[in-house]
């Protein structure tokens, strides 16, 4: 008995190139019974794999180094208690809190720091661009910018403790994004002026898509420098 | 209401029906962040012994959110079918879910009785099933529902295609619709989630569907997952579609959160039935998914199954062509592991169906959770035996839009096959006719989307 | 939101001329945490103008003074001001001949084409206007194949070739339906001297005061319509083909799956029946002739969805396009027109570093491009690091200091405004040069660019992308396809 070829023979082959060309979805894969050829079927389970480890994974210590930044953690022992309780994944302890605040410039115009969020990878594959664009965007502008650092498992949220702390008139920050099959280093940039605990959901402005193959980096620095221009004038008068 | 009982040597007391009701809950990890969570293993269980004790007209007038109030309340109340009501209020919960899963009681005693009980009644019953009788009681029921075709036949697994494209772009969708096609997938619905929620977009892929519906005489219906204003203003403009799409929730402030009103859902089913492409008579289609009240703190303090329980109270309001949970959407947060999206899966179809729905499931997880393609594969299997009307049907199963895992085209064939299931029947013959299906197995043709280009 | 546009396109062809006016509907688009986005989401034609003979002066030049007439009258008619018109293009067609004084034409009509209604053509233009405007861009796109589209008027064929919506080869051909004149007793009144030389050379006797009876006008439109075998690339071309060259044939020869009829030409090309004298030309003749050719049979051919109008709606209402809704402008004066796009090689950091010189050299080559004027064009990398932004931007910058005018940045990939801001960074606070950035438009060398004023509250940049030579395209094509060649 010979091993058989379990891929498709398409009655037009070259329209099949066509269709795949239109879509990044995985069509044209073939079968074998109604179930998945071994390729298509690890291929997949490795994309997804990819992007679940990229939630649960850490950020390598070596990487926050290179950012040339100081690390603090959340209340969150682990990755799993940070998905599982937002509330504590937004709050430092008093400790933290501290360091912080000794570390960190005080009553700056804006106040930028990065967040693991769901996405390790997101940290190492865009910060490096995006944040020396968009702090050189906002001092062209005549903009403080505050002492950046990293957070571990880090909400968004956390932007509601920053903010009051630092006196920021505008607090962001930089968090990885849920990660898809497609990529698994997108980012979103999450903005509010005024941070504190009790402010609504929906005064975040929020960028997301942010990675090579959505918004470059660069250009996302640029575009969130204008946002941010923008939001702090509208909020002072 | 008795609300405490001596369970295993232990004194368990409660202090209201809604903590009996939320303890009495599996877990969830939505149920712990709400904070309304039993505190042991035991302690849920107590309260289920509580909750097995109380009567359905207990449930009945104790709504979870008051008449007054709450206009969902009203409506699950208003649409109650009082003379069945009436043969069933005193008897209680452990009564009732005896009696469901009784072989001398038939689906539609099951299906009469279950237009005399409020959601709250449906969730309390639920609450005292094990996965198994959910799938065994769940399954007697046969719910038919009439777009261009009936859904709903003995021994049919229909699937919805969900060709999504990040962009809504006309040749992505085409793509990965005329694959889906090639599997046999889309007999209960070709249904496109838009990235861009706008009438000219939403039009747009209408025309799109309906054209490649009609080029292929594709017995099915259309539909495009915007929000409902959208559709309604597209079909002023001139646009059709077969199907009426909204996302709902169980609490009327929940439900403005998804900037919708129950009045909206009626004049958009009337609007359907007048101009939209379908014969109906029912037009419309509803998604839900446990805990879209908890993320948006309109729970009232209620845990997330009772609060799905009243989507569907809703639902039947308008009677639905299709509904589905999409299961897994939400996230960790509320539903932790592959263990949490089994029960809620196998809870959502029970619950939809006794409550008279066509029910489907997107058995779906986000890449955040604690689960992989071989939980959602045994939960779409658990599924199917359990009556489960329809799944998605998606390539390979990823979502490139919503960025999220759902069950693939080949899914839909496999669980077909190994459960004896067919498509509806004018599509099966329609697949017959393309030699995609042949005797009820994946036929010469399938899996080749060129055979449909010319 | 969405907001619409009013768009007109005018074509004064050596035989006719036509006018059209079209609405542009632009939308804005944009989700939770997405930057919004315009795209046009419609173009609808609102108004055709009846199709008039172009009025020519007794020494056969384009009468302009009538042309305007005629044009105001067509404006009168459909209620329009020239205020009302924020895009489109006036463009003169067919026989070079005719054309010495179109920028007295231009002229005499300047009053009634809109701020940013520009006037600039060439065969090349025309034939990309002509396939957008058939309906063939669309249907290459849709379908993902190569279309030829061949737009047959009275003086000029031209031809455009479409690989999945992308123009990438063009040519014209002094061949139309006028190339042969009668009167009404059928008596031939004029011959083209290049159908005269032909027909000469194949024996065919026909001269001026000759009847054109049926079976010499069927012969006649068979010549050509052999010469257009020839000019798709359907037959190996000759020397007779090359005669009948306007400016030159398709550079390339890609192969083409299906063939769009356009031009007034087109619609004579399924009806049997039709009077063969009723233009009192060859164009009835021609026309038969490519439906029973029996080289032409063997093809798929279609006509295309517009014909006579194809170029005329091209020109009204598929040649603009929308920019990126990233982008960067301070100081820039808009609308600004006709610049001849210089492309720079700038994707890998070699290629980065170069840039100055690559500019100095391509001074040196074409000094004459340069001077009034031009726009730089590069695609990038697709998301550059931010020293390779930062060294775009001291190139450019310097660029810009450098030049009196303003130089506008056209990036293919999307970090005009990153680029945008980087470039304003060098620039001495004080200074008042304008900066413009656009990106999401491709361009190549020998394009000439329009650029109007702002969309949207100032997001996007409505855009004209004027392809005068393919060269590029066809190379970017070529190379495509050897890539895909080797991996298969």
């Amino acid at each position: 008995m010979k091993p058989r070829d379990y891929s498709i023979k398409y009655e037009k082959p070259e329209e099949m190139e066509r269709l795949k060309k239109n879509t990044p979805a995985r069509i044209g894969i073939g079968r074998c019974g109604p179930r998945y050829t071994t390729e298509a079927y690890l291929d997949y389970r490795g994309a997804q794999a990819r992007a679940n480890d990229a939630v649960f994974k850490e950020v390598p210590g070596s990487v926050i180094e290179s950012l040339g930044v100081f690390e603090v953690r959340t209340l969150c022992a682990d990755k799993y208690e940070m998905i599982t309780r937002p509330d504590r994944g937004r709050l430092f302890d008093e400790e933290t809190c501290q360091l912080i605040s000794s570390r960190c410039r005080h009553d700056v115009d804006v106040q930028i720091y990065f967040g693991d969020g769901l996405s390790s990878p997101a940290i190492g594959a865009n910060i490096p661009d995006l944040y020396p664009a968009l702090r050189a965007a906002l001092e062209a502008e005549n903009v403080t910018v505050g002492t950046p650092f990293f957070v571990r498992y880090c909400r968004v949220n956390t932007a509601r403790t920053i903010g009051p702390l630092l006196n920021a008139k505008l607090t962001c920050v930089l968090i990885g994004e849920r990660p898809g099959l497609i990529t698994d280093e997108s980012m979103s940039a999450y903005m509010a002026l005024n941070a504190r605990p009790e402010m609504q959901e929906s005064e975040y402005k929020v960028v997301s898509n942010i990675s090579r193959i959505g918004m470059p980096p660069v250009e996302a620095a640029a575009y969130i420098a204008e946002l941010m221009m923008d939001m702090m004038q509208k909020g002072n008068c | 209401m008795k609300l405490d009982t001596e369970f295993m040597g232990e004194h368990h007391t409660f202090h209201s029906l809604r903590e009996v009701m939320a303890k009495a809950n599996e877990p969830k990890s939505g149920d712990s962040l709400a904070q309304i969570a039993a505190g042991t293993t035991l302690e849920r269980i107590a309260a289920k012994k509580v909750l097995s004790q109380l009567t359905v007209k207990d449930l009945t007038e104790h709504p979870a959110v008051p008449y007054e109030e709450d206009q969902v309340t009203r409506i699950i109340i208003d649409d109650l079918d009082r003379q069945e009501y009436e043969e069933i209020k005193d008897w209680t919960i452990a009564q009732v879910r005896e009696w469901l899963l009784d072989d001398g009681t038939s689906g539609e005693e099951m299906l009469a009785a279950g237009r005399g009980m409020t959601s709250e009644v449906i969730a309390a019953v639920c609450k005292l099933m094990g996965n198994l009788d959910l799938m065994y009681a769940g399954n007697k029921m046969k719910i038919l529902a009439t777009c261009n075709t009936t859904i709903g036949e003995k021994n049919v697994l229909a699937s919805r295609l969900q060709p999504n494209h990040p962009v809504d772009d006309p040749r992505g969708i085409t793509a990965s619709l005329l694959e889906g096609l090639s599997y046999g997938v889309g007999d209960a619905v070709l249904g496109v989630n838009p990235a861009i929620d706008t009438v000219e977009s939403t039009g747009a892929v209408w025309d799109q569907l309906r054209e490649i519906k009609n080029e292929f005489q594709i017995p099915t219906q259309t539909c495009v997952l915007s929000h409902v204003t959208t559709q309604m203003k597209a079909l002023e403009k001139g646009h059709k579609a077969d199907l009426c799409f909204q996302s709902i929730a169980g609490t009327e402030s929940a439900l403005a959160a998804f900037g919708v009103t129950p009045g909206m859902l009626t004049e958009a089913d009337l609007m359907f039935h007048e101009d939209g492409d379908s014969r109906g008579p029912n037009v419309m289609y509803f998604e839900t998914g446990q805990a879209s009240e908890l993320s948006s703190s309109c729970h009232y303090g209620w845990d997330q199954l009772t609060m799905e329980c009243r989507c569907y109270g809703l639902a039947r309001h308008y009677r639905p062509f299709l509904v589905n949970t999409v299961v897994g959407f939400m996230g960790p947060e509320y539903l932790y592991d592959a263990r949490q999206l089994l029960r809620a899966g196998l809870e959502d179809v029970f619950c939809g169906h006794l409550h008279g729905l066509p029910m489907g499931c997107d058995v779906c997880y986000t890449n955040h959770m604690v689960t992989d393609q071989n939980d959602l594969e045994s939960l779409a299997a658990m599924l199917t035996a359990a009556g489960c009307h329809y799944f998605m049907g998606l390539p390979q199963g990823d979502d490139i839009m919503l960025m999220y895992q759902s069950s693939g085209y080949h899914d839909i064939a496999a669980l077909r096959q190994l459960f004896g299931k067919h498509p509806i029947r004018e599509y099966e013959k329609w697949l017959e006719k393309w030699g995609i299906l042949e005797n009820g197995r994946l036929g010469p043709r399938a899996g080749d989307p060129t055979v449909f280009l010319k | 939101m969405s907001e619409c546009i009013l768009s007109a396109g005018i074509d004064i062809g050596t035989t006719t001329t036509q006018l059209i006016f079209s609405r542009l509907t632009l939308e804005k688009t944009g989700g939770f945490g997405v930057a919004p986005k315009i795209q046009v989401a419609a173009r609808e034609v609102i108004y055709k103008s009846g199709i008039y003979f172009t009025p020519l002066t007794a020494s056969g030049d384009i009468d302009g003074e009538k042309v305007a007439d005629i044009l105001a009258g067509e404006y009168r008619k459909a209620g329009m001001k020239p205020g009302m018109l924020k895009s489109g293009a006036v463009i003169i067609t067919g026989e070079s001949a005719k054309k010495r004084n179109a920028k007295e034409v231009i002229q005499a009509i300047a009053g009634l084409a809109g701020d940013f209604v520009v006037a600039a053509a060439g065969p090349d233009f025309e034939s990309l206007l002509a396939g957008k405007g058939s309906g063939a861009a669309a249907a290459s796109e849709r379908g993902k194949k190569n279309i030829l589209n061949l737009d047959i008027g009275g003086g000029t064929t031209n031809l455009c070739l479409f690989s999945d919506g992308k123009e990438i080869d063009s040519g014209c051909y002094d061949i139309g339906g006028r190339a042969v004149c009668c009167d009404g007793r059928h008596v031939i009144v004029s011959i083209s001297p290049k159908v005269e030389a032909l027909l000469k050379k194949r024996g065919i006797k026909a001269a001026v005061g000759d009847v054109l009876t049926e079976k010499l006008g069927a012969q006649i439109g068979e010549e050509l319509a052999e010469i257009l075998l020839e000019a798709a690339n359907l037959k190996e071309r000759t020397e007779d083909a090359a005669l009948f060259e306007t400016n030159h044939g398709l550079r390339t020869e890609i192969p083409a799956a299906e063939f769009w009829f356009s031009g007034g030409v087109a619609d004579c090309i399924w009806q049997k029946k039709e009077d063969p004298y009723r233009y009192g030309d060859i164009g009835v003749f021609l026309g038969r002739a490519l439906r029973k050719n029996r080289n032409w049979e063997k093809q798929k051919r279609v006509v295309g969805s517009e014909t006579v109008r194809a170029t005329v709606i091209g020109a009204g209402s598929c040649s603009l396009e929308v920019s990126g809704s990233t982008i960067y402008a301070r100081n820039a004066k808009l609308p600004v027109k006709n610049l001849p796009v210089q492309k720079l090689a700038c994707v890998t950091d070699a290629e980065i570093a170069s840039m100055d010189k690559q500019l100095a050299d391509l001074k040196m080559q074409q000094t004459e491009s340069f001077e009034k004027g031009y726009a730089i064009a590069l695609a990038g990398p697709g998301s550059p690091s931010f020293a390779q932004l930062e060294a775009m931007a001291d190139a450019l910058s310097r660029v810009i200091c450098r030049e009196k005018s303003m130089i506008p940045i056209i990036i293919e990939n999307d970090f005009a405004k990153a680029l945008g801001q980087g470039i304003k960074r060098r620039l001495p606070a004080d200074s008042q040069k304008a900066v413009l950035c656009l990106d999401q438009i491709v361009c190549d060398r020998g394009d000439f660019i329009d650029i109007g004023e702002p969309l949207g509250g100032g997001i996007a940049l409505p855009v004209i992308v004027k392809t005068l030579i393919f060269q590029e395209k066809s190379e970017k094509y070529l190379q495509g396809h050897e890539r895909t060649g080797k991996e298969i």
